[in-house]
């Protein structure tokens, strides 16, 4: 069973290649780490940035300096929400493949012909777009981080622990997104409701966000619904929230993790049900 | 006897409800091991919709089967299958060696013997020198060669093979026939799916005629095509008039010295023989009448359905 999984998980690798997606997105990554690596070298910007440190570092309490303090972190917080955005759309776009080329006529039939479960066909493909992302992602962030910390000497870990968190809001998402495959068996449409949820799951966090420091005793009708979509949709909303308070040094909440494992490991065996139960 | 395929009336609706569509009402065949078994039949007779119900694909609505002892669609028994299907498409990124590696490790087959198998199904279906070629550079030919591999890869006892000579050339469709029948003699059982009679007749051991998702007929090539009672006797053109007065009712047509009669029994046949030798005629051949598989499959399915 181990040897037909891994081959599976081959098998995604290689037409993740032949797509070239990993190629594009590794292209476009070290693009922008080579102009964030200039932009830190030019000598105003690091100048600028070192008074910053310095400023931080002596007078912490000063309105004006809390500004400048707070500058990397914004720096930190904002290439991590680009990145959270570009990784869930880019890595909805790239792997959706995965799953609708295997339910394709005269490849679905061969598939399961193979001495293989069904569900094993499924898990491969997850897990290796999940691989695939999480590479890609690990690439970027180490590789921004480690031409700040070069030029800057600012060696900020929590903008390191940011990579799980955005794994784990795309597995949210693209366990969203399997299941859709496997009912319509169509990219377009996977693609089109595993951004829409991205979107809207976004827009739930924030709404819930609002709510909760408007602090409002009774519940509206939309804050309920807000609530009701918060617990069956994936919890990206929160990734990004955890990961900006890594970043800051705040603490992070536990309960979306759990709750974004959950949900996507239940899309998934939903997912898993609907397969075995489709016919071809 | 053991059986490589049994269903006792196995039977696919598809929908459910009023709404429904019985592609298979209940079809009952057994193949036996180490035989070619050719299922026929026109465009949406049920052919690969049964097939589907052997390998799991779509799922039976009634009846039962076994595949080489085994339930059907179990993985058990798919250890043993080799299948190949119609229209089949491989990832096109792939070369035709790296298919067969895919599809071998699916199989199960242990990676120390990966490799050889490789080795030898390319070269059973004459695919060696296109190993490192791309699959999307593959003519149909190529693509039903290398799919052909693909289903032997893993050694099966048992190869399900549907419309396999589909798009090939003459030569193509001669190369696989001798590959099937390479298979046959190693003992492995070929259930074949296809809508050219002739390549059918050719190299199958036995028949099913399939129409309306009901099995028709089946039997042995040779039973098939044998008409009872009816002889082809040889004889001079030129004593064709005189033959057809001896021979009176018996006589049905002649054509170019080949005359095609029936006899009730062998006596009638042998006294109608002596009778031509008294009167000078001399017998060059004589032999049962004997039907195409296409003449007898018209004649079965009509030419309103053949057509359609």
């Amino acid at each position: 069973m181990l040897k037909k999984f891994i081959a599976i998980c081959e098998e995604t690798y290689r037409e993740a290649l032949a797509r070239k997606t990993i190629i594009g997105y590794f292209i476009i990554s070290t693009l922008v780490i080579l102009v964030v690596m200039f932009i830190f070298m030019n000598p105003t910007v690091k100048e600028q940035m070192m008074k910053v440190q310095q400023y931080g570092k002596k007078s912490p309490n000063m309105a004006a300096d809390m500004i400048m303090v707070k500058a990397l972190d914004i720096f930190w917080t904002v290439v991590l929400m680009m990145l959270n955005f570009v990784t869930i759309c880019l890595g909805v776009f790239s792997t959706t493949g995965f799953i609708t080329s295997q339910m394709e006529k005269g490849t679905i039939d061969l598939l399961i012909s193979k001495p293989v479960p069904k569900w094993l066909y499924l898990l491969g493909r997850y897990l290796a777009s999940l691989t695939i992302i999480g590479l890609q992602v690990t690439y970027f962030i180490i590789g921004i981080w480690v031409v700040v910390g070069a030029t800057m000497g600012i060696w900020n870990i929590g903008f390191l622990g940011s990579i799980p968190f955005i794994v784990l809001g795309f597995a949210g998402i693209y366990s969203i997104v399997v299941l859709v495959s496997v009912l319509s068996g169509s990219s377009a449409l996977s693609m089109i409701v595993g951004i829409g949820v991205y979107f809207i799951s976004s827009i739930v966090a924030a709404g819930r966000g609002i709510a909760a420091m408007s602090g409002g005793e009774s519940k509206s009708l939309l804050a309920t619904i807000a609530d009701v979509l918060y617990y069956i949709l994936p919890q990206t909303g929160d990734m990004s929230e955890n990961m900006k308070n890594l970043v800051v040094g705040n603490a992070i909440t536990i309960l979306p993790i759990f709750l974004i494992i959950l949900l996507a490991s239940s899309y998934f065996m939903l997912s898993i049900y609907f397969f075995n139960k489709k016919q071809f | 006897m053991e059986f490589a395929i049994t269903t006792d009336s196995l039977a696919k609706r598809f929908g459910s409800g009023k709404g429904s569509v019985p592609a298979l009402p209940g079809v009952s065949i057994s193949v036996r091991r180490g035989e070619i078994y050719s299922l026929l039949g026109p465009n949406g007779a049920g052919k690969t919709t049964f097939i589907k119900c052997l390998l799991g694909i779509v799922f039976p609505t009634g009846g039962s089967g076994y595949i080489l002892g085994m339930p059907l669609a179990s993985i058990a028994a798919k250890e043993k299958i080799g299948y190949l299907p119609e229209n089949h498409k491989y990832p096109l990124h792939l070369t035709g060696e790296q298919v067969l590696r895919y599809f071998g490790k699916l199989s199960g087959i242990e990676n120390s013997q990966l490799g050889a198998r490789i080795d030898e199904t390319l070269k059973l279906v004459g695919m060696s020198d296109w190993r490192s070629m791309k699959v999307k550079k593959y003519s149909k030919g190529m693509m039903q060669r290398i799919g052909l591999a693909q289903a032997m890869i893993n050694d099966p006892d048992l190869i399900i093979l549907d419309e396999p000579t589909d798009g090939v050339d003459p030569v193509g469709r001669k190369e696989i026939r001798d590959v099937l029948t390479l298979i046959r003699d190693r003992g492995k059982t070929v259930f074949l799916n296809s809508h050219l009679l002739s390549e059918v007749e050719r190299i199958s051991d036995r028949v099913a005629i399939m129409r309306k998702g009901e099995v028709i007929t089946e039997g042995t090539v040779e039973m098939l095509t044998s008409t009872k009672n009816q002889y082809e006797i040889r004889i001079s053109p030129d004593a064709i008039a005189q033959a057809k007065e001896i021979l009176g009712s018996a006589f049905h047509r002649a054509d170019d010295g080949l005359i095609e009669a029936e006899f009730m029994n062998p006596n009638d046949l042998n006294a109608a023989i002596d009778t031509l030798r008294t009167n000078g005629i001399a017998i060059e051949s004589l032999a049962p009448k004997k039907t195409s598989l296409e003449d007898l499959f018209i004649e079965l399915i009509g030419t309103s359905d053949v057509q359609r």
